[in-house]
């Protein structure tokens, strides 16, 4: 990997960082899951690992929020992404398919924490967790859907066109299919 | 023109959905009339509220503790429900401090409050049961201090 893939990636994390700090005034309203599609389209799987690997422990950090029972759901959320991306997405760029894995998303990451709350509080709070939820889950599978859908197309163009750029002399193309 | 449709179509149907759960979600809704006791202690350890609070057939702890206090919320994954912040000048960031909340429950005996169940609330304020009698504790807690 070259320094200006590496610094790429850097900023990359960066943006994703900072706009889900300053989003937090607005319940569940992100466009955390817009960017990692994006990033996961952009970059190779190992690349997008490491970026999500990085932003959930620069979040935790800002938060104070490392708990055994907290931060691994929040691995396995963010991590389903670039994974779902080279599996069952095959790779796909149609935004449409795109935002709708993004509307299913909203709900799949509040759902991954409800086995973390049960060993931490017991069965009982499966229901309490589920029902509770459900508004905020509605409110992210919303906000994922309307960002992937608008605004995942204009981004990709702009950043495969700036990393073909940035990269050409090192014979790098993005993948503009 | 087909994006927008379809934008607007998955947009009212979950704005549906929302509405459905919301509205008829009966979790922690009460069936009776009754008074709630709210205590708020601050980071000194002092009670800076302390009051008994009426609240009517189909009220929530939310829609009580909304209509007297200025409400700081949030939301986060670790919480079903929102997040609460602060009541009035009370307010933590969940970061650096948080509100534990216990809930007092109360024991009758003939008509009357003999004793209290003490126990901590394992939902935000969205899961809390709003029952006659019942006495909810907010203390604002530093984070690795423990309960208080």
């Amino acid at each position: 990997m070259n320094v200006k893939r590496l610094i790429l990636i850097a900023m990359c994390t960066t943006v994703l960082f900072v706009q889900e700090q300053m989003l937090m005034i607005v319940p569940n309203v992100q466009f955390t899951t817009l960017l990692i599609v994006l990033y996961a389209s952009m970059f190779r799987f190992r690349e997008t690992v490491a970026i999500v690997v990085v932003y959930v422990l620069l979040d935790n950090m800002f938060m104070s929020s490392f708990h055994p029972l907290y931060t691994p759901p929040m691995f396995i959320g963010w991590l389903t992404i670039p994974v779902m991306y080279h599996t069952l997405l095959r790779k796909t760029k149609r935004e449409m398919t795109l935002a709708f894995f993004g509307l299913f998303f909203g709900f799949y990451y509040g759902w991954v924490f409800i086995p973390f709350r049960m060993i931490e509080q017991g069965v009982g709070v499966f229901w309490n967790y589920l029902i509770l939820d459900i508004p905020f889950e509605i409110i992210m599978a919303v906000s994922n859907f309307l960002t992937i859908l608008w605004l995942y197309r204009p981004l990709y163009e702009t950043l495969s066109d700036e990393m073909t750029r940035l990269e050409s002399e090192n014979g790098y193309v993005a993948d503009r299919r | 023109m087909k994006k927008l449709l379809i934008t607007l179509s998955v947009v009212l149907a979950l704005l549906g959905v929302y509405v459905i759960v919301v509205g008829f979600s009966p979790y922690g809704e009460s069936d009776v009339e009754g008074e709630i006791g709210v205590r708020v202690i601050d980071a000194s350890g002092q009670a800076v509220i302390d009051d008994t609070l009426p609240f009517h057939e189909d009220d929530t702890v939310f829609d009580v503790l909304n209509r007297h206090y200025d409400l700081t919320l949030t939301t986060y994954s670790s919480v079903a429900g929102r997040a609460l912040l602060g009541i009035d000048s009370v307010i933590t960031d969940f970061a650096n401090d948080f509100l534990y909340i216990t809930l007092h429950h109360p024991v009758w005996e003939d008509g009357e409050i003999v004793d209290y169940d003490i126990e901590a609330a394992q939902s935000g304020i969205d899961g809390l049961p709003l029952r006659d009698g019942l006495i909810i504790v907010f203390t604002v807690t530093t984070v690795g201090g423990g309960s208080p």
